[in-house]
């Protein structure tokens, strides 16, 4: 009797251990996750960080982003590569030269940018971090063409070949 | 009398399951990965070259440029080809008074039609418009939309390929001036 009662302790002592989660309905749910992570999954590498005030235009284009220097430009600030160089609560002196088409202060910060990125393509030898001459202009929508003119202008002149208008993409 | 298998050993049987626990420790390395590299906001860019004053003279080719310029002026698109440039179109704004992207296109289209090669157009606006205004224009001329003439390039290896984009190295003239 007593074996017996030992047996049918074992049994149940062998059911409380073999307690597993079923783990399929979560297997399920993960996998659902990265289809759509892998539907979002950014294949340029490039980051683009849209500051606040930046509202971009909307526009059927699906051209991948390129890496490049970026300049960001809102209704009162400029920003390159997210460093703030103008503001027009501390607007300076001498804004604008060359008859009013450059913007001094951004005109100073590429051209400094420039150098930096020459001479650290030197040091390093890396040809992928050599200068491409390409500007990647976040600009919000609302603002006017003699504006996007004088940051276009100020561009080309500091030494810029190429320009990309970062647009936000359409629902197709 | 026959053998019968005993029920715990035909329960045992049925309880051969596959280790899911590897596959969902992949699983979640991936979503990791991905979730760091996601973009939930599509993002993408029009390209523009910078345009390039020379004083040299041009190289003589026989064929004769198309140099097509859209002049955006407050009232219409003016098309201009040719060197020196002339007027090929002006397109009027509409009933509304917004620019005809539609007419502009179509033209475009035709223009294309006869100028299978030609990749490159320049903007003029002379008018201040909006930021917002400009990338329309420039979505406009750079794209055949699904409704379009349906244009095609002959081509020695492939024969007739569809064309899909209309004029899509967008420079702007007037940025020097």
């Amino acid at each position: 009797m007593a074996r017996t009662r030992s047996i049918r302790m074992q049994k149940r002592r062998k059911k409380a251990n073999n307690f597993e989660l079923d783990i399929t309905s979560l297997l399920d749910i993960l996998v659902i996750l990265l289809i759509f992570l892998i539907k979002s999954y950014n294949s340029s590498g490039v980051t683009m960080n849209i500051p606040e005030g930046i509202e971009l235009p909307k526009s059927s284009s699906s051209s991948m982003n390129t890496p490049g220097v970026i300049i960001q430009v809102s209704k009162d600030k400029i920003w390159v590569d997210s460093v703030a160089v103008l503001d027009t609560k501390n607007l300076p002196q001498n804004l604008y030269d060359d008859n009013g088409k450059r913007i001094v202060p951004l005109f100073n910060e590429l051209t400094k940018k420039i150098e930096e990125i020459k001479k650290l393509s030197l040091q390093t030898n890396n040809q992928a971090k050599e200068f491409g001459g390409v500007a990647n202009l976040i600009i919000d929508k609302s603002l006017k063409y003699s504006y996007v003119k004088k940051v276009m202008y100020t561009c080309a002149s500091a030494g810029f070949k190429e320009y990309k208008f970062v647009v936000m993409g359409e629902e197709q | 009398m026959s053998y019968r298998v005993p029920t715990s050993r035909r329960k045992q049987k049925k309880k051969s399951e596959l280790n899911l626990i590897p596959i969902l420790d992949a699983v979640f390395i991936l979503v990791f990965f991905l979730l760091m590299s996601a973009q939930f906001v599509k993002i993408y860019e029009i390209n523009s070259d910078v345009p390039i004053i020379s004083t040299q003279e041009p190289p003589k080719d026989k064929k004769k440029p198309l140099a097509l310029t859209i002049e955006i002026t407050p009232n219409a698109f003016v098309i201009k080809t040719g060197v020196p440039s002339s007027i090929y179109k002006t397109i009027a704004k509409n009933q509304e008074g917004q620019y005809d992207h539609f007419r502009l296109r179509s033209e475009l289209v035709q223009i294309k039609k006869s100028n299978v090669e030609e990749e490159t157009v320049v903007l003029e606006p002379l008018v201040d418009l909006s930021y917002e205004e400009i990338v329309k224009i420039m979505d406009t001329v750079r794209k055949i939309e699904k409704t379009d003439e349906s244009i095609y390039r002959k081509d020695k290896v492939d024969g007739d390929v569809l064309i899909k984009t209309l004029f899509s190295k967008i420079m702007f003239g007037n940025i020097m001036s």
